[in-house]
């Protein structure tokens, strides 16, 4: 496999990831530190499927979603009745404990990781599941559930007085994220072919809500750009890999502090037919005044 | 045995309250969590270590001049993220976000200037134990217990004796209303954020000369965090009793069950909390938290 074709990989992997953060960040207005978590959660699942029950590729894949999807349950009943702050402090805790269990459980390999799954992933595999990824989430930001998702993050009261089920909306959007980021979670171990605890850490799941923040919160548009802009930079920076997480670092304060609505803010690249009028409203400026003290 | 891990629950907790009471006093006014407290502890460790390291100054000395390079670091963050992003209006969220980065940031700077490395102080500081009885007690658990009280101490003193703390006090009750009272905000932010930027140097450095001074140190901020929850948000007791509460949990799993599993249990156990009391175990059930 080429060194080109691995960057396309991996940017498409986080794109899907990106993705989720988008539906549950920008369209929600619920921050998730366990994004990578759901991700750890996918990939296991989909690499033990494979490793332990010897299934195929996307039989494995289905695996790691489905896994991803539960624990979105699981972890979304009790955080997503609290109050959002409450909600990205339970997803931190759900993603240390999801570290620590595979640091321990010997099924998955312990610190040391999974080691032999298949080495499957192609650039081909990625690009379908990106361009029904995409696709997808389109569809459902322009869906009621879209609407009903941003309703939900101008105003939850407001919202739940025109008749939105609050609670089910955002566990919608909670395991939409969840299902895509198992999904990307699955094309990766495919792809490396050995898992490892730390690859999930808190740290990678901040790196994607920084990366939504940065395309713009407000634009799908914008998070997909930002992660095939962001992970495109990282690889070419491989070669001073010290400097790489500082520059990137970097470049989203910088971003932050001069262009605070993130590049694209809530503009959305469109095809034509949909110019004028039914995109539901959206601006980050409401998503910062409605969690405003 | 039990006591033995009790007593050095406790000294561990009793950083996590230091931890908790300086996140909490930011979350209090700006109701966010503030992540680069997280920043200012790996700060902490490795501003006393190189002081002590290379000015050659004894280990007390290092640590009191790196709380004061923390608290000033503190402040910095505040005037160059949380200040700009105030003048223009945008909300706290904003600040969460930049606060996460610059987290991200100076643990990448520490990490490529230690070279990913893991030191430790070169002179002996609180090393040895002492016995009580049959209980076998280190010196810098002892040392621990007792700074963090003293933090504690002067603290209450500040927020309820001094003008800042009535101020502090009243600007967590409503920024608007103290503004209206002709109070200047922009100085009683950066004053909590230089308050908990030196509790987080004091944690630093002590946890350095306990563990050892390494890049990621100031993970420490998420238990912070759990102990605040655990505590109730932005309730300063609270915080100490979830930090003594979260320290013995850690300590009395690792001791009983396996130290690789302690973090999956506190999970749960924060969990629990949330479940049966949202509000944590000190606060009050308001209409705003659940």
């Amino acid at each position: 496999m080429s060194f080109l074709e691995g960057v396309l990989i991996l940017t498409g992997i986080v794109a899907i990831v990106a993705q989720g953060v988008y539906v549950l960040t920008g369209l929600t207005g619920l921050f998730s530190l366990g994004q990578a978590s759901f991700m750890a959660v996918g990939a296991y699942s989909a690499g033990i499927a494979n490793l332990r029950f010897g299934l195929g590729f996307i039989p494995s894949l289905c695996v790691g979603v489905v896994a991803a999807l539960l624990a979105s349950f699981v972890v979304g009943a009790p955080s997503l009745k609290l109050k959002k702050t409450y909600f990205s402090l339970a997803t931190i805790a759900f993603g240390y404990g999801v570290e620590s269990v595979l640091n321990v459980s010997t099924w998955t390999g312990g610190s040391i990781g999974l080691i032999g799954v298949a080495n499957i992933t192609r650039v081909w595999h990625v690009a379908i599941a990106l361009g029904l990824v995409l696709w997808v989430v389109r569809n459902f930001k322009l869906s009621r559930y879209g609407r009903a998702c941003v309703s939900v993050r101008t105003d939850e009261t407001a919202a739940q007085v025109y008749g939105v089920n609050a609670f089910a909306t955002k566990q919608m959007a909670f395991s939409l994220a969840a299902a895509l980021a198992g999904l990307g979670g699955g094309l990766y171990a495919f792809y490396l072919g050995y898992l490892s605890p730390d690859m999930f850490g808190i740290p990678v799941s901040s790196e994607y809500l920084v990366m939504v923040f940065f395309g713009g919160l407000g634009s799908q548009t914008g998070a997909f750009a930002a992660s095939v802009l962001l992970t495109a930079l990282m690889e070419m920076l491989r070669t001073a890999a010290e400097w790489r997480v500082i520059l990137y670092c970097l470049i989203i304060l910088i971003t932050l502090m001069f262009r605070p609505t993130g590049l694209f803010g809530s503009w959305e690249l469109s095809f034509g037919r949909r110019r004028n009028g039914s995109a539901p409203p959206d601006s980050p400026g409401a998503l910062a005044g409605g969690a405003r003290k | 045995m039990l006591f033995q891990q009790i007593v050095n629950g406790i000294s561990v907790g009793s950083m996590y309250a230091l931890l908790a009471v300086g996140f909490s006093l930011v979350y209090n006014i700006l109701g966010i969590a503030n992540f680069s407290h997280g920043a200012m502890i790996a700060l902490g460790a490795f501003f006393s270590y190189w002081i002590a390291r290379y000015l050659a100054v004894p280990v007390p000395v290092a640590i009191l001049a790196s709380i004061a390079f923390t608290g000033l670091s503190s402040a910095l963050v505040e005037l160059v993220t949380l200040r700009i992003l105030r003048k223009r209006g945008q909300g706290s969220l904003y600040f969460f976000i930049a606060s996460l980065t610059v987290f991200n940031l100076v643990t990448a700077v520490l990490v490529y200037i230690s070279r990913g490395n893991i030191v430790s102080y070169p002179r002996a500081f609180l090393s040895g134990t002492f016995t009580i009885g049959n209980l076998y007690i280190p010196w810098i658990d002892a040392g621990m217990l007792l700074i963090s009280i003293v933090c504690l101490a002067v603290l209450s003193y500040v927020m309820f004796k001094t003008r800042f703390g009535l101020a502090v006090r009243a600007a967590s009750f409503s920024i608007k209303a103290a503004q209206l009272m002709g109070m200047d905000i922009d100085a009683i932010i950066q004053g909590v954020f230089f308050v908990s930027g030196t509790l987080a140097g004091v944690t630093g450095a002590l946890l350095g000369v306990k563990y050892a001074v390494y890049p990621y140190i100031g993970n420490f901020v998420y238990m912070a965090l759990f102990a605040c929850v655990v505590g109730g948000l932005g309730n300063l007791t609270g915080a100490v009793l979830g930090g003594l509460l979260i320290g013995l949990l850690e300590t009395l799993v690792s001791a009983y069950i396996s130290s690789a599993i302690s973090p999956a249990l506190t999970f749960a156990f924060l969990v629990v909390i949330l479940l049966l009391r949202p509000q944590g175990l000190a606060g009050r059930a308001t209409e705003e938290k659940i």
